[in-house]
């Protein structure tokens, strides 16, 4: 559709090398620190570029701390997680967008505000309602919560719920469709890429939750690599952690994320959600 | 006491209708703590034959120190086989999970402590040992000195049994002492001397600072212990703060004379064009001839080639950097657990934390121990001695420790900064804490 | 049909309010009333009413400065967030070759961890060293004392926010993906240059998602927390001191639980009222399509 310009087009791309230069220097510093040795971790004489290159860093990893069991419970508690994330927040999210009744503004207020409140004040509740169920040291406590729906996700599909005409909605009521129809066969298809989206973010926010395991969980069995590289970098008071570890681990918690998002990415932007839609009208 | 809380709970939880819902779990009794309480039999000191009883303990630090704990705990096993203990490594903010811990009723059996374990005590969650040490007939002369086994003394008990204990030592760079010709460290110096040597070692190329005598940066330890030199204190004798006295003000004037006055110690800003990094990792690249730290930092610079260094006394009283091991008030098997802890400060149990550089141990017999003194690292002797040769003074612990900390470091910050006059910061310090201990 | 509508619409949100009220209502309850209690978490609380309110509106100087500091960094740094993210949404969005790469070099901050990017914050904001500051000395201005500066310690942090625009990138991406085509096809035979398609065409059909990442944002900033207690500590002198690290000081740093729920549930009114605020605007400004009527 768009004709781009020569001229404009070496402009977007000098300016997206530019800003992408300094959205990568975090990456590039971590994996800098990731194959320094530990005299330099000593020093903390770390450069931006690497200068080492330690890769034994990246076995050491699974021989001096355990990053194999790390790995597999974190694949265990997110491969759960996603799928009941993305199944709960779809189903509920048309509810709130599609069907009037009352109190559901008010319980639409009640859901965002699930947002608002500091979990550091609920957390102890929280801890003792999950003891009485018999789940402290299990992964139940991270992995049950997501297949009640979290707000940020119902929150964000029903954005993307109001952007579709109810026209196509009427239309199928008057064939006689009820609202488990019209969920399955009209929604859910249309939102897909934003369930795609969603799918990426809370892998990437299970994967990288370390705060429902560090209260849940005892078992070094059972901890999960997000609480791993906090042990990792936890240290006894005065003392510097070994960065380079720290590290390593952080890239075996990032690296995922990118790599889901990598491949994912498609499913969000190359559907087109409307289309469809403005086909009908 | 906590059950009331747990009542609330309850309650409100039967507000949300939970309980009906998942009720049918059929774990409403017993398995609160963990631990089996197969009839909690009392004054069972006798080894052989007892029932298993399991403990847990929590703990910090790195994935080593709790290998080391195991180590030590496999010793404590041969003692008493029916016990067992699993350690539990806490990771990011131990405060806040041995609290929900606690206040979720779930509390570990022992715990490891530092600081601020007089929170604990003075909350009645942790128990005194007076008793236990009795029927044990535990000597504690025979096993601290009087001022390691103070560390860990509130209202006159003992509520726990220090093991790891390392006075704050100097480590300086024996090539630029050397270079600058200025004679080492050693037990006796002064803070004449001290300033002295800092100045002989400080150097300046094209009136760029290149090497600095000595940065002891803000942490709590650095500034105390000045303080406790020149004969301050924080708190007098009844307990009231003294922070607006001569002696402090003259130790903090000195503190930031080193940066201000002799040029000694890097600004805060030079400070921040290095990274930020602490002492440490300044020893390490050679940017200070001499800093003020723990016994860990054997075990880094043990890691860094090309470096030739040596620790020694600080040049006065100074601090330990200690924890022990406590009981908690809800522990199923006290008795239990005490004899685990006096097992792991006895010699045998405490040679791991040596052998596996770990940490200077707590006990007397350990700290004399040929184990001790002639330890190698990284293939190099170092002046063990320094450790006992050290003078510690009581630091003044407390159980608002912590907001103690906060009100004199935010206000010290700014001054370390130079952006407040030593008459601003300690009148205002000193009335933080009057109205915090009032 | 109502009332059939009106049972449709529980049995949709049903695995919510099932979540909402087995797990989280209760310890909500649980912490309103601790919020009117002395509980330092260990022995048992005593009712004190409202005394704990009274100390934060009258004698607590400490949390007015958390609350101005959190409000100064959420009020710069959302606005400047969300700018950012649609000025780099409208670079992603053309179609050039190795655009995907782009799009995961954007991403990438968002996802690595804070104690990471931290180490190499604290470098590039660096006085003299730091990158950020030698980037303006080259156009002759002296770059402040970051981290250091009681007066610039805020808007380092918000610098520092702005690399975690990766998220809103995203679903405005997605949200751009989802407008139709022949609305950008008409505007371009209109004669309309492409950013003026952006500005009229573009902007308006992603308002939901700016909404959204607007109401998310304020939410979010208002509960900042690990930049604050990683990368300053509140420093200097309370000066990027937040709300939520100042709470959480409270209840486990100086055991007083029930005064950090009462500013937990003060925190709460603030951001409940300052959403239902933007809620109430987003009918000047937001558009949804099913609004549209149509024959």
């Amino acid at each position: 559709m768009a004709r781009i310009g020569l001229l404009e087009k070496g402009f977007s791309y000098a300016v997206l090398s530019l800003v992408g230069a300094l959205m990568f220097a975090p990456f590039l510093y971590m994996i800098s620190i990731a194959l320094s040795s530990d005299a330099t971790t000593v020093k903390a004489a770390f450069t931006l570029f690497p200068r080492e290159f330690r890769f034994e860093n990246f076995v050491r990893v699974f021989t001096d701390y355990r990053m194999g069991t790390y790995l597999k419970n974190s694949i265990i508690i997110t491969a759960f997680t996603v799928f009941g994330s993305v199944l709960s927040a779809s189903f509920v999210a048309y509810g709130f967008a599609r069907i009037r009744a009352k109190g559901s503004g008010f319980l639409f207020i009640v859901l965002l505000s699930t947002m608002m409140i500091p979990g550091e004040v609920t957390m102890v509740p929280q801890f003792i309602i999950y003891r009485e169920l018999g789940w402290i040291n299990t992964f139940l406590p991270l992995i049950v919560p997501s297949f009640f729906a979290g707000a940020f996700n119902v929150f964000l599909i029903r954005q993307f719920v109001m952007g579709i005409p109810r026209s196509l909605d009427e239309a199928a009521m008057i064939d006689g469709m009820g609202h488990l129809g019209i969920y399955a066969k009209i929604i859910l298809p249309l939102t897909y890429p934003i369930l795609a989206a969603i799918g990426i973010f809370s892998f990437a926010w299970n994967w990288g939750n370390f705060m429902g395991p560090l209260i849940y969980i005892n078992d070094p069995k059972k901890t999960p690599l997000a609480l791993g590289v906090q042990l990792i970098s936890t240290v006894s008071g005065g003392q510097m952690p070994p960065w380079n570890m720290v590290m390593v681990a952080s890239m075996f918690l990032t690296i995922p994320m990118i790599l889901v998002y990598t491949f994912g990415q498609k499913y969000v932007y190359e559907a087109n959600i409307n289309s469809g839609s403005a086909g009908i009208k | 006491m906590r059950s009331k809380i747990h009542w609330i709970a309850m309650v409100l939880l039967l507000v949300a209708g939970i309980v009906a819902a998942c009720g049918g779990n059929g774990s409403s009794g017993g398995n609160g703590s963990g631990g089996s309480s197969g009839g909690d039999q009392k004054g069972g000191g006798e080894a052989s034959g007892s029932k298993p009883v399991s403990l847990t303990l929590t703990m910090w630090g790195s994935e080593q120190d709790k290998n080391t704990m195991e180590e030590r705990l496999a010793i404590v096993k041969n003692l008493y086989p029916h016990i067992t203990v699993e350690v539990n490594l806490v990771a990011g903010d131990y405060d806040q999970k041995v609290q929900t811990m606690i206040a979720g009723g779930t509390p570990p059996d022992i715990m490891m402590l530092a600081e601020n374990y007089q929170v604990y005590a003075s909350k009645g969650q942790i128990i005194p040992l007076d008793d236990y040490i009795a029927s044990h007939q535990v000597d504690m002369d025979e096993r601290y000195t009087p001022d390691i086994a103070n560390l860990m003394k509130y209202d006159g008990k003992q509520y726990g049994m220090p093991d790891r204990a390392g006075a704050m030592v100097v480590y300086y760079n024996k090539d630029m002492f050397d270079a600058a010709n200025v004679p080492y460290p050693k037990k006796g110096w002064t803070r004449e001397d001290f300033l002295e040597a800092a100045q002989k070692l400080t150097i300046k190329e094209n009136g760029k600072i290149v090497q600095w005598g000595y940065y002891p940066s803000s942490w709590w330890p650095q500034w105390m212990q000045l303080i406790y030199q020149n004969g301050g204190s924080l708190f007098d004798e009844s307990g009231k703060p003294t922070f607006d006295t001569p002696e402090v003000r003259e130790a903090l004037q000195f503190f930031n004379d080193l940066t201000y006055k002799y040029g000694v110690s890097p600004t805060p800003t030079e400070v921040a064009d290095l990274g930020n990094i602490g002492p440490d990792p300044m020893f390490a690249q050679g940017l200070i001839a001499m800093e003020t730290t723990g016994f860990w930092n054997i075990g880094s610079l043990a890691k860094v080639e090309g470096i030739n260094w040596d620790i020694a006394p600080v040049w006065g009283p100074t601090n330990a950097f200690f924890n022990g091991l406590a009981i908690t008030k809800d522990s199923k098997h006290k008795e239990e657990a005490f004899q685990v802890i006096e097992a792991l400060t006895r010699l045998e149990a405490q040679i791991p934390i040596i052998k596996n550089g770990q940490d200077a141990p707590a006990t007397k017999p350990a700290l004399n121990s040929d184990a001790f003194l002639n330890a190698e690292y990284g293939g190099r002797k170092i002046n063990m001695a320094a450790f006992s040769e050290s003078e510690i003074y009581d630091i003044p612990l407390n159980p608002k420790w912590n907001e103690m900390q906060k009100v004199i470091g935010d206000k010290l910050s700014t001054f370390f900064n130079n952006d407040a006059t030593l008459d601003e910061t300690v009148t205002a310090i000193q009335k933080g804490l009057e109205e915090l201990y009032q | 049909m109502r009332t059939r509508d009106g049972l449709w619409f529980y049995v949709f949100i049903s695995p919510w309010l099932f979540g909402f009220l087995a797990l989280t209502l209760g310890p909500i309850l649980f912490s309103i009333y601790m919020s009117f209690t002395d509980w330092d978490l260990f022995q048992a609380p005593h009712f004190i009413g409202l005394g704990n309110y009274e100390k934060i509106f009258t004698r607590d100087p400490l949390f007015w400065k958390s609350v101005g500091n959190t409000v100064y960094y959420a009020f710069i740094s959302i606005p400047l967030g969300m700018l950012l993210s649609l000025w780099i949404a409208y670079y992603l969005n053309k179609k050039l070759k190795g655009i995907s790469f782009f799009r995961v070099l954007y991403y990438l901050p968002s996802v690595v961890p804070v104690v990471a990017s931290s180490l190499l914050f604290v470098r590039l904001l660096a006085p003299n060293t730091g990158l950020i500051n030698k980037g303006l000395a080259l156009v002759g201005i002296d770059g402040p004392n970051w981290l250091l500066d009681p007066d610039w310690v805020k808007p380092a942090l918000i610098v520092m926010s702005l690399w975690g625009v990766g998220g809103s990138v995203v679903l405005l991406l997605a949200g751009m993906k989802g407008i139709p085509h022949e609305l950008l096809e008409a505007a371009s035979i209109d004669g309309a240059s492409p950013r003026k398609a952006f500005l009229f065409v573009t902007l308006p059909m992603i308002t939901p998602i700016i909404f959204f990442n607007l109401v998310t944002g304020l939410i979010g900033a208002l509960q900042t927390f690990a930049q604050v207690y990683i990368v300053t500590s509140g420093g200097p002198d309370n000066a990027s001191q937040m709300i939520v690290p100042y709470l959480f000081e409270n209840a486990f740093k100086f055991y007083k639980m029930g005064y950090a729920s009462a500013i937990a549930w003060i925190l709460f009114l603030m951001i409940l009222l300052l959403t239902l605020l933007v809620f109430r605007s987003s009918a000047l400004w937001v558009y949804y399509e099913e609004g549209r009527k149509h024959g």
